[in-house]
């Protein structure tokens, strides 16, 4: 068909990268492109060349306002793919997150060992985002990186140990798994639903023959 | 989210005026003869631009006009999104999102010739300039750390923004692409479904709001083939009664229906307009917390779905409230 088979029921991970991309991120800019107000009674030879030679950002997707106004080593917020283009060329540097530091990850890593029934609040691209950080810009953080890198994977083992625990208790009714971030949804998404919809086709298809005694058949459900 | 247009537009009424001085002159003197026509011929081209710039903005607030608000290009770029990752997760063909789609392939076109323009201004001025400056640039950068001559360096040569829009492109396209494409498997599937829709003059929303115009060609013709193929190949030699492909009535229904209970994972926004108190059909719960409250008819269950956590959810049940932005599809 025209959507691939393993792209029909959910995303792949190239394409939560993508989703994550579009995040907007901080970043110190090393270069200026913030254009100088002065100079307006300059000679006019200048004036043509000074035109042509401008390059203005003019963008589709997002503001282009911060990028036509960085100043180097001026906080500035971009979008994280730009960001991204931008620390490859080393014109910037990328500004990692409150929550990607060895204090807050030691918060929430002892957050996810208090409570055993629910998830800390990591924001929904943490995994993702704390990758490509790692990736892409490992020597903006301030905390050493390998540090960072084994609280994120502690953190994920926590957390995926809270999963295994949360998948006995799919049924055919609803499933609440607050602050679950996407790259995790992804990974069980076509499990849980798949488990899901056969649990509920079984339980129409019994309650649809035992309609008259509803009662018996909730019954049954907590048994099973 | 509003954008100050009148900052823009000042921006821009400057930067027409605005001359560097710190461009040494000296360097423009060997390649002199033929700069300044090409700089005239820059010159027209970029004021050209800067008017393009503004008519386009003028435009799109008046397209636009008729809802009485401005559609930033970057809301239109999240509502895309939105959409595309609505139609990846949802079982049934979503309604195609007319007015979205129009807008964002405009723009695509306008960008594209926009950077045109720009590469050409490349290859007409900067060239030259390359070949003959670009040492003394580089030098200049490297004896006297003056950020005004790194900044007209790194302004006169950088080819940065090109490279961003280009960038910019491919990735809106390939949102579109993978957006169509994915609502083209979903016809392919539902094709016998979509057309019962059509048949049916009962129904509440016609094909036309379902489809675009060219999904609804593709519908057509594609099925027209499929039908074609079966009927030469099979079931010509079937008996009469047989030989129809959307027969409802034997023991297997040949029109495949979405799976209108198919789970999937959904994320409570809330209204779009952000305002809780507005929407009539929010209730707080017992811990204080706006909430949606939906039944799940076969269970004869209520849940209650609380703004910003995320559920596995029966589609049937939260379809409504996705129709009207208030879940997202993750």
């Amino acid at each position: 068909m025209s959507l691939p088979k393993h792209l029909q029921e959910t995303f792949s991970p190239e394409e939560i990268q993508f989703i994550v991309e579009n995040e907007p991120i901080k970043i110190f800019p090393r270069i200026t492109t913030r254009q100088r107000i002065n100079h307006r009674d300059h000679n006019n030879n200048n004036k043509g060349h000074n035109d042509t030679s401008r390059r203005n950002w003019k963008l589709i997707t997002t503001k282009d306002f911060p990028l036509n106004n960085m100043v180097a080593m001026q906080t500035t917020t971009v979008t994280l793919w730009i960001a991204l283009l931008l620390k490859q060329q080393s014109k910037c540097s990328i500004i990692a997150p409150d929550w990607l530091t060895i204090r807050s990850l030691d918060q929430s890593i002892q957050y996810e060992k208090k409570h055993e029934d629910r998830f800390s609040k990591l924001p929904w691209n943490w995994l993702v985002l704390a990758q490509l950080l790692f990736g892409k810009a490992p020597d903006d953080f301030h905390d050493p990186v390998h540090e960072l890198r084994n609280r994120i994977q502690d953190l994920r083992e926590i957390r995926q140990l809270k999963v295994l625990k949360g998948l006995k208790y799919l049924n055919e009714s609803h499933l609440q798994l607050d602050n679950l971030s996407v790259l995790e949804i992804n990974e069980l998404r076509p499990f849980i639903i798949d488990i899901m919809d056969k649990l509920r086709e079984l339980h129409s298809a019994a309650h649809g023959e035992s309609n008259a005694n509803e009662a018996d058949d909730e019954e049954d459900f907590n048994f099973s | 989210m509003d954008i100050d247009i009148e900052d823009i537009l000042a921006e821009l009424d400057r930067d027409t005026t605005a001359v560097d001085e710190s461009l040494p002159s000296h360097d423009e003197i060997p390649s002199e003869s033929n700069t300044t026509s090409h700089t005239l011929l820059n010159n027209s081209l970029e004021t050209g631009l800067n008017n393009d710039k503004n008519g386009k903005r003028i435009t799109t607030t008046v397209a636009t006009d008729n809802n009485l608000r401005i559609v930033s290009p970057e809301l239109s770029f999240k509502q895309l999104m939105t959409c595309w990752r609505n139609e990846r997760c949802a079982p049934e063909l979503l309604p195609f999102p007319h007015e979205l789609m129009k807008r964002m392939m405009s723009r695509i076109q306008e960008q594209m010739e926009y950077i045109e323009n720009i590469s050409m201004g490349f290859l007409e001025n900067d060239h030259t300039h390359y070949s003959d400056h670009s040492p003394q640039d580089r030098n200049k950068l490297a004896t006297d750390d003056d950020p005004v001559a790194t900044r007209m360096n790194s302004n006169h040569d950088s080819k940065l923004p090109l490279l961003c829009m280009e960038a910019e492109i491919e990735r809106v396209k390939f949102v579109i692409r993978s957006f169509i494409r994915c609502r083209l498997s979903k016809i392919d599937k539902f094709s016998l479904y979509l057309r019962q829709l059509k048949e049916d003059d009962t129904n509440i929303i016609s094909l036309d709001e379902i489809l675009s115009r060219e999904e609804l060609e593709y519908h057509e013709r594609h099925f027209l083939i499929s039908l074609k193929l079966l009927n030469d190949s099979v079931l010509k030699y079937m008996p009469t009664e047989l030989q129809a492909i959307n027969d409802t009535e034997g023991s297997v229904n040949m029109i495949e229906e979405p799976d209108w209970n198919k789970f999937v994972f959904i994320h409570v926004v809330g209204p779009p307009d952000g305002n809780l108190e507005k929407d009539s059909s929010l209730t707080t719960n017992e811990f204080n917390k706006y909430c949606y409250s939906v039944t799940i008819p076969e269970l004869k269950e209520d849940v209650e779905l609380t703004i910003n956590s995320i559920y596995v959810m029966r589609y049937e049940v939260i379809r409504d409230l996705l129709k009207a932005g208030k879940v997202e599809l993750i």
